[in-house]
């Protein structure tokens, strides 16, 4: 293509053979010569779109498969409509690795239909993707292609190491969280020890009273009581004695309490009361300084009198547990029958909360109270922002409105006859308004599977964000089931009907809430054991119970959170064994008692008896003490309040004396102007 | 590769003739344009469209564009300021509602302040560069061009038998 106006004009011939220059062609603004090629390109396009692009795409699938999965998948048809928007694949195959000569999975049929009006609108949005005839472990025509295992990675490679290291860190995490919650079959191992145990208290060993820990504990009380003892005597050596006494006495009766013959007399002789008091306040400081520190160390000694108590009754346990004595409670029953059974699904379990823990992005798993670490971003300007325009009933980006699952049972393979619908996979439910929700049921034959139902709700229209998931398994079969498999005791169901019922609620990927609720019906039950008391015991409890159910249920902060487990078993268990054996076992708990009581008693007696001894002559001592300060504190008081009353006597007697004298002295004259005086005043 | 590189030849032949000056102002233009648009938009897309179906030089538009895409990463700051300033006013919110839920225009990608701060660039000064660009080519032909065809270097070039086979290529094969 040129756009050069230099193109030779044939029909100028007017001008001459020498004259080379040629008038320039005049051309429009629309380049036709372009339109040829354009189209062209445009019908390579479409030819490509309309008759090699679906045999690329499927040779597409097929090597991604292979590459990803790391065994050969097929796709038997495959076409797609660009005008239409249409995606149709039928006879997908995924060979199962470890059994070439079948499928791990097969679908007959996907199709789906693409909304121009959302792809013109830049959002993906599909009206229904139908799937259907999903089969597993299905047959294959002939064995699929398996990719070769990678060579293992150098044994000093450090990525290996550190793939190695923490594979082994999930796998330990995983088993020390089981067996920290395995109480499993050690209720029925202790109870058929229990049962079989031909020992009693009395075979507790030779040196058993040794290892009593109460018992070092009196001895250390013990030392402790000399040292007080050593220590109080000290203490009252400080108090004040009876010489001390007798001298302030002597200081109290030399007060003067009469014949004052001046006012500065009785001061003085006060102020020598008060000299008195001050000595006799301090000696009271002293009294009840001894009086405190005795009070502490004699409530330290209390104290530990009861620790020695509870010393004793830990020691009681301590000996118990040597003989195992079983726990007759409906927790342990129940534990111990469905734990191993239980045991695959909680390991598989805490493998999965393991790698969440691992993988789950921090900022789903940090809680509210956690501050945001503040993290280094790659600067807006770079990408831009973008800026949503949305209004109600929008497309959403991605929008699947809702998918179809089916699936027909066939006499090969693993098949189920199964229906289901999800809807609403959207990548901002905020738009639609609506959850996406899950529903599949039907019946598994090959498993004998009745009344499979299983929903979800995955709803993140508020901001917190709500996950619920049920699974329901109206009827299934149970055969040869083992709950409890020890060397002592086999327990589990010869046959039996099933029916399970589970929910799971995770609320803003951090609380979690979860029941698992099993029934069987028509149970015959498998009972061994070694001892042949504990068989009877067991065969005649279990058929009795012919519904059994078991119920693991659960609810706290993701990933941590617990596993409980009850069973209507655990409860009949425990009133069978409790009527024969709670007996045996509490008289067996008593003798241990008495045992330990007599290895300690007497010298517990000793101890208790010098240390009420000690008290009371500490307290005696005190109290003398205390007794006679106050007594001389009253005693001061009493001689200046004697001395105070004489000189105030004394001093009446003497004013009535000198008014009588004064009026003598006025004589009648002075009565007469007294009497004038009044009758002036009106008195 | 080959048209680029013709486009390309064809551009520096016409830039030194006397003729072809409004389609190398509107291929500048346009490649200013192209410059300042993203990669694989629609709006690119559609540039490319015009210089393939109108005469535009179409070794200029990729000059230009290529030369211009430099600038466009300088001046990105500013463009972004500029599309968040656009894209946040109250008065247009309406309008960019509906274009954000029409068919076709969300292909554009206009609600990325980028896009719509180096697309407010692109289209408004398209216009003006147009008639800038014709001036300054007019001036080169004037100043550089008829200069360097007086100069001896030039007159002892034309004068040998290697650029008189050239120009008798030319006239015969264009």
């Amino acid at each position: 293509m040129s756009d050069s106006n230099h193109s030779p004009d044939s029909s100028d011939t007017s001008k001459t053979k020498g004259d080379k220059k040629k008038a320039p062609k005049r051309t429009g603004p629309f380049r036709l010569e372009a339109i040829l090629p354009l189209a062209i390109i445009i019908g390579a396009v479409v030819f490509y779109f309309t008759v090699l692009f679906d045999l690329h795409l499927r040779k597409s699938i097929e090597w991604i498969g292979y590459r990803v999965m790391g065994a050969e998948v097929n796709v038997g048809f495959l076409k797609t409509s660009f005008l239409g928007g249409t995606f149709h694949m039928s006879g997908l195959q995924l060979t199962d690795p470890l059994k070439p000569s079948q499928n791990s999975l097969e679908i007959g049929d996907i199709r789906f239909a693409v909304s121009w009006d959302a792809l013109l609108r830049g959002k993906l949005a599909i009206e229904e993707v139908a799937v259907e005839g999903i089969q597993v472990s299905s047959p294959r025509k002939k064995p699929g292609k398996v990719k070769p295992p990678e060579p293992p990675a150098p044994k000093d490679s450090k990525t290996a190491k550190v793939l190695q290291e923490e594979a082994e860190k999930l796998a330990d995490r995983a088993l020390t969280r089981l067996e920290d919650t395995d109480t499993g079959s050690q209720v029925f191992t202790d109870l058929i020890g229990f049962l079989g145990n031909k020992q009693g208290p009395a075979d507790l060993g030779a040196n058993w009273e040794s290892q009593i820990v109460s018992k070092k504990k009196i001895k250390e009380l013990e030392l402790q009581l000399q040292q007080n003892q050593e220590k109080w005597k000290n203490l009252f050596a400080g108090l004040p004695q009876q010489d001390e006494f007798n001298v302030l006495q002597g200081k109290i009766s030399a007060v003067k309490t009469s014949g004052f013959s001046q006012p500065q007399e009785l001061q003085a002789e006060l102020q020598k009361v008060q000299a008195i008091l001050s000595e006799v306040d301090a000696q009271v400081k002293k009294v009840q300084g001894v009086q405190n520190e005795l009070g502490t160390d004699l409530k330290g000694i209390d104290q530990s009198f009861k620790l020695i108590e509870n010393q004793i009754k830990l020691d009681i346990a301590d000996l118990e547990s040597k003989f195992k004595l079983p726990k007759l409670d409906v927790a342990s029953f129940s534990k111990g029958l469905f734990f191993q059974y239980l045991k695959p699904y909680l390991s598989k379990f805490q493998q999965a909360k393991a790698l969440a823990d691992k993988y789950l992005p921090p900022n789903l798993k940090k809680s509210k109270d956690q501050k945001t670490a503040v993290q280094i971003k790659p600067h807006p300007r770079a990408k831009g922002i973008v800026y949503e325009f949305g209004k109600v009933n929008a497309y959403p980006m991605f929008w699947v409105k809702k998918v179809s699952i089916s699936s027909k049972a066939t006499p090969d393979g693993f098949s189920a006859n199964l229906s289901g619908v999800i809807t609403n996979i959207v990548s901002n439910q905020a738009i639609i308004g609506k959850p996406t929700t899950g529903k599949v049921e039907g019946d598994i034959p090959s498993l004998q599977w009745q009344g499979f139902k299983s929903d979800f709700e995955i709803n993140q229209l508020s901001e917190e964000g709500k996950y619920i998931a049920t699974f329901m398994i109206g009827q299934y079969p149970l055969s040869s089931t083992e709950l409890v498999s020890s060397p002592d005791v086999k327990i589990g169901f010869q046959q039996a009907r099933g029916g399970l019922r589970s929910q799971f609620e995770l609320t803003g990927f951090d609380r979690i809430k979860y029941s698992v609720n099993n029934q069987f019906d028509e149970v015959q039950y498998k009972i061994d054991s070694t001892n042949a008391l504990a068989k009877e015991m067991l065969s005649n409890i279990f058929s009795g119970i012919t519904k059994v159910t078991a119920d693991v249920y659960g609810e706290g902060s993701f990933p941590n959170f617990p596993v409980n487990i009850t069973s209507n078993l655990g409860g009949e268990l425990q009133k069978g064994f409790s009527r024969e054996l709670q007996k045996k076992i509490d008289e067996f708990r008593k003798q241990i008692q008495v045992q330990v009581n007599a290895a300690i008693e007497a010298e517990k007696k000793k101890l208790e008896s010098q240390y009420l001894a000690l008290r009371a002559q500490a307290e005696g001592e005190v109290k003398k003490a205390t007794d006679q300060i106050n007594t001389q504190k009253s005693s001061a008081e009493a001689q200046a309040n004697k001395a105070r009353k004489d000189f105030e006597d004394k001093a009446n007697q003497e004013k009535q004396r000198l008014e009588a004298e004064a009026k003598k002295a006025l004589g009648a004259e002075g009565e007469k102007k007294i009497e004038d005086l009044k009758k002036k005043f009106g008195f | 590769m080959s048209l680029i590189l013709k486009q390309l030849f064809a551009f520096f032949k016409t830039l030194n003739s006397d003729t072809g000056t409004n389609q190398l102002a509107s291929g500048l233009a346009l490649g200013f344009v192209l410059g300042f648009s993203p990669t694989l938009s629609l709006q690119g897309l559609l540039v490319i469209l015009i210089c393939i179906l109108f005469r535009v030089q179409m070794g200029a538009a990729f000059l230009s564009a290529f030369f211009f895409s430099f600038v466009a990463y300088l001046v990105d700051p500013a463009a972004d300021q500029l599309g968040r300033w656009v894209l946040e006013q109250e008065g247009l919110r309406s309008l960019f509602v509906q274009l954000a839920n029409m068919p076709i225009v969300p292909l554009t990608r206009f609600n990325n302040s980028l896009v719509m701060g180096s697309g407010v660039i692109g289209f408004i000064l398209a216009v003006p560069g147009f008639f800038l660009f014709r001036y300054l080519i007019i001036k080169y032909r004037v100043t550089v061009v008829a200069k360097f065809k007086k100069s001896k270097f030039w007159k002892a070039l034309s004068a040998t038998s290697f650029y008189k086979w050239y120009v008798k290529y030319q006239e015969l094969y264009g």
